[in-house]
């Protein structure tokens, strides 16, 4: 029934997919950026060799050939700790969103199938959720569990749970009249199989679209929750951490604040352009239509 | 004296790094009082004629070249400023779904205002006056009232008379109607297009009526112009035209349609592939590649048209004096003479109401009585078809029988045997829906080969290897190639999905179908494809079929029996030759003088007494009778006492209390009704 493609065919098929879909180009720089940025998580080592820990040599260095982003108030290199820093908050954030992913499509396909009194009591208690900032409810989780990168990626994950719920609630109740949904019932499917056969791969999209935007969100959640003090504690790197520590010396040394601002913007830039163009390639109706005012022939 | 004399016009739209030519070189006139009709199927072109001469092309389309003139005045080179007056007041335009072009934050008064004052010095109460007098001449009813209604308030033949209002409201030289009846019922359809004609004369606009439908074109343009791949490829006077087809086009279409006095057993003429991508137009005449008279020269050449009057495009026209044109007659169902056996499926008193719940603080508990109370057996292998207008209860009759809903009294048994209540209604094996549209039943996500393949597993009916061979034997049965199991629906055309849609309904071998409106989503010349593939599937493989539609054109071809269906009752039921010739129910009647057919001739010497009013709402029906708000024979009797389903001579079952014909017998029994 598949068919059985050479590797080369293979790659040449998705290239045409990705190209007719999304954009071949923009894919290219996107996944390199996303590489880039799962390796500085993951290897921070191979970029930046140093201990982010060590200082390296004067205090409130200004950018310059030997440290491109200068040094902070203990001579620390801010470079080092940038690519450093990005573990935790990354961990945090992909851990999170995992968390509420799963937990929130779940309560979504519950509150969409289940009838009456269950349904009711889901989708009230998720409308609770929604009606308070994700970050209140983070600190909400916070106080209880305490502090550590453990309780930032329950904090995150406990945070984004409504609004995965509420977007896969909202395509359950259009999908679940769908006459394919029908069709299968009358072949016999059960419940089950309809929502796993039918229901999620319809819904995948959206899920894919909302995680990979929602990643950003996260990273911003689990920022300000360091940022507060509520993470990783000094002297371990971290974005939110450092943004803190800097921020005193704003005046004199803009840089120590600065480059882990930064980078904070620019992960959360990608995260949308990735939630954009993940949603553009996985559906298979979609081919790019290039709206360009018309040309003079 | 032309109104509209359009030459040459070319619309080309971009596509990605594509140009596609829209419309390529066509020429239109029209003169004041006539009616033009252009016909062709979807993706023809038509509907972009009309945005090119109203000059409402999408943002990346344009007029490339060619002319528009309006008495005089060429509109291509017209200042967008000048343009706009040149909307409303000398050209207006009805679209085919009033819902989506009417404002719904604004009451159709205020529309009808805004319309006026645009284009009139007139102050807040004189345009209002208009408002009401437009109203009154598109027959609304108590016009003054309804200045104040939103559109989500009317039905949609209702809104589809606001529509023609607005577009009338300063009395336009030129109306557009883009297939304006499209989206309505057939007696409603009957009642604009009487409409439109009326107001034709009265105002002595021109018309240039798009449709798909040549019965819609037959009965009520002056001339014709059928447009095929972005060209004009026959014109002339409408009774010439459908008298005698010269381009293979038009006869193929007009071969596709069933008429009512189509004979059963003979295949519908279906025309092979699809049109050409307007990207990319075959080099030669268009039309070629589905041509069954197509030369080496067709492929070459591009044929102008030419010959006058009644021009075509085409080197190998039809012969003016038409042979009988050669059909393929099946051999006569050898089941048609079989006795008539045990019932397959029967329905008793059935009952489906869904409940409504009312306003905030008002819960009182209302329903909505989809089907109330109807009685019919199928026999096995023969086809049963429920017709009525939308709102009559038959889809959810279809969904009561396969078992996707419960009906909330009666009983429905199938081969004999009750079926239970819940789940286990579901028969899978023994029953099957097709659906409308084929684009919603089949998962979009599924690749079409796991969509056969689905049924099978979930029956666990043989081995794999079995299962495969199963689905491609399938695929062959309904006329698709092998490599679509590999694609997704998304990939094929409309009629290759009704026929995957098909297939998997008939995964199972099922001994009846349930065919909801099988073919309303397609173009004529799909529709007889998937209708003759219907046929010789229930011959191959014994099926009976229950068929709904509201096309009677469509049913009469494929039933043998029929159930006419009213407000949730049967109002008519029989054999399906009996019911056509002689319909004893004053609706049955009404509906088949309102179908347009695509003869001229037949059209115009109808005489126009058609059904009046709307459907009434389902929540509470009238009293007595349910069709006596629209009938013009209804009595005191008619309110006060329901009518019950009474046979009549022929095999014929009429709830009426005064049929068109005599009862069958001074006994009259009373079939046990509701």
């Amino acid at each position: 029934m598949t068919a059985l493609s050479t590797p080369s065919r293979g790659f040449r098929k998705s290239a045409a997919i990705l190209s007719a879909r999304g954009g071949l180009v923009s894919g290219v720089v996107l996944s390199v950026l996303v590489l880039l940025l799962v390796v500085v998580a993951v290897f921070p080592g191979v970029l930046a060799p140093g201990d982010p820990t060590a200082s390296v040599g004067g205090a409130f260095a200004a950018p310059d050939g030997s440290h491109w982003f200068g040094t902070d108030d203990l001579g620390r290199d801010v470079l080092t700790r940038v690519v450093w820093g990005a573990h935790p908050i990354l961990l945090a954030s992909v851990a999170g969103i995992l968390i509420s992913t799963v937990i929130g499509v779940s309560l979504g396909l519950l509150g969409g199938l289940a009838r009456g009194f269950v349904s009711g009591l889901v989708m009230r208690a998720l409308d609770v959720m929604l009606a308070l900032p994700a970050l209140l409810i983070a600190l909400m989780v916070v106080a209880i569990v305490g502090t550590g990168v453990t309780s930032v990626v329950i904090a995150v994950g406990v945070a984004y749970i409504p609004a995965f719920a509420r977007v896969v609630y909202g395509s359950v109740q259009r999908l679940r009249t769908a006459d394919f949904v029908a069709a299968a019932r009358l072949f016999g499917a059960s419940r089950p199989r309809t929502v796993l056969r039918h229901l999620l791969p319809n819904l995948a999209t959206e899920i894919a679209v909302v995680a990979s935007s929602a990643i950003g969100w996260a990273v911003l959640t689990a920022a300000t929750l360091s940022f507060l003090g509520f993470g990783v504690a000094l002297p371990a790197p971290d974005w939110g951490v450092d943004l803190s520590s800097g921020g005193q010396y704003l005046e004199t040394a803009w840089w120590i604040s600065t480059f882990p601002g930064l980078a904070i913007s620019a992960t959360i830039l990608l995260s949308n352009y990735l939630g954009d163009y993940v949603g553009s390639i996985l559906d298979p109706r979609r081919t790019v239509r290039v709206r360009r005012p018309w040309l003079p022939s | 004296m032309t109104l509209l004399q359009v030459r040459d016009l070319r619309t080309q739209l971009r596509r990605g790094r594509e140009v596609v030519t829209a419309v390529d070189g066509i020429s239109i006139d029209i003169a004041p009082g006539e009616t033009v009709g252009l016909v062709g199927e979807s993706g023809c072109g038509k509907t972009m004629t009309g945005m090119s001469v109203m000059r409402l092309l999408p943002p990346h389309g344009r007029i490339s070249s060619g002319s528009v003139l309006l008495a005089g005045r060429d509109l291509t080179d017209l200042p967008e400023r000048e343009m706009r007056q040149t909307r409303g007041r000398d050209v207006a335009m009805v679209f085919q779904d009033p819902m989506t072009s009417l404002n719904p934050t604004m009451t159709i008064g205020k529309q009808i205002v805004e319309a006026v004052r645009l284009h009139r010095r007139a102050s807040a109460a004189q345009a209002r006056d208009r408002a009401i007098e437009v109203l009154g001449l598109v027959g609304m009813p108590q016009p003054d009232q309804r200045l104040d209604s939103y559109p989500h308030q009317l039905s949609g033949g209702m809104r589809q008379r606001v529509m023609i209002a607005l577009a009338l409201a300063c009395e336009p030289k030129l109306l557009i109607a883009d297939e304006p009846t499209t989206a309505l019922d057939v007696t409603i359809q009957a009642q604009i297009l009487e409409l439109l004609e009326e107001l034709r004369d009265r105002l002595s606009m021109g018309v240039l009526l798009i449709t798909h439908d040549l019965g819609v074109i037959a009965g009520r343009a002056d001339r014709v112009l059928v447009m095929y791949a972005g060209r004009i490829v026959e014109s002339g006077p409408t009774k010439e035209l459908f008298a005698q087809p010269r381009h293979p086009y038009t006869e193929a279409l007009l071969g596709a349609i069933p008429r009512l006095d189509q004979d059963k057993d003979e295949e519908l003429r279906s025309i092979p592939g699809l049109p050409p991508d307007l990207a990319h137009p075959p080099a030669g005449c268009r039309f070629a590649p589905r041509c069954a008279f197509a030369t080496d020269r067709c492929r070459t050449d591009d044929p102008a048209l030419t010959g006058g009057a009644h021009g075509y495009a085409c080197f190998h026209p039809r012969p003016a004096k038409r042979a009988a044109v050669e059909t393929v007659t099946r051999s006569k169902d050898a089941r048609a003479a079989a006795e008539p056996g045990q019932p397959l499926l029967e329905l008793v008193d059935v009952h489906k109401e869904y409940p409504v719940s009312g306003g905030l603080l008002w819960r009182r508990a209302r329903s909505l009585k989809a089907v109330s109370g109807i009685s019919l057996s199928v026999t096995e292998g023969e086809t049963f078809a429920l017709v009525g207008e939308s709102g009559c209860g038959k889809s959810t009759t279809g969904r009561l029988i396969v078992g996707l809903d419960e009906p909330t009294e009666g009983t429905i048994s199938f081969d004999g045997e009750t079926l239970g209540a819940r789940r286990m209604r579901m028969r899978p094996k023994d029953m099957q829906l097709v659906f409308q549209d084929p684009s919603a039943s089949l998962d979009p996500r599924m690749k079409v080969g796991a969509s056969l393949l689905e049924p099978l597993v979930l029956q666990h009916e043989g081995g794999r290897r079995d299962r495969i061979s199963r689905v491609e034997e399938m695929l062959d049965q309904v006329g698709l190639p092998r490599g679509a199991l590999d694609r997704h629906p998304h990939e094929f055309s409309g009629g290759q999905r009704q026929r995957i849609g098909l297939a998997r309904a008939l995964m199972l071998r099922p001994r009846l179908i349930v065919a909801d409106e099988p073919v309303s989503a397609l173009d004529v010349s799909v529709q007889s494809q998937v209708l003759n593939l219907m046929k010789s599937l229930q011959r191959s493989m014994g099926l009976t079929y229950v068929v709904i539609s509201h096309d009677l054109s469509v049913v009469k071809y494929l039933a043998d029996r029929i159930g006419v269906m009213y407000l949730g009752k049967i109002v008519e039921m029989g054999p399906a030759a009996r019911i056509y010739q002689q319909p004893a129910h004053p609706y049955t009647a009404g509906l088949l003088e309102a179908i347009p057919e695509p003869d001229p001739d037949k059209e115009r010497a109808k005489a126009k007494k058609l059904i009046g009013g709307e459907l009434p709402s389902a929540m509470d029906p009238p009293s007595g009778c349910r069709f006596r708000t629209r009938c013009a024979h209804a009595q005191d009797l008619c309110a006060a006492e329901e009518p019950p389903l009474r046979p009549i001579a022929g095999g014929q079952l009429t709830a009426c209390h005064f049929p068109l014909r005599e009862p069958y017998t001074a006994q009259a029994k009373a079939v046990p009704a509701a």
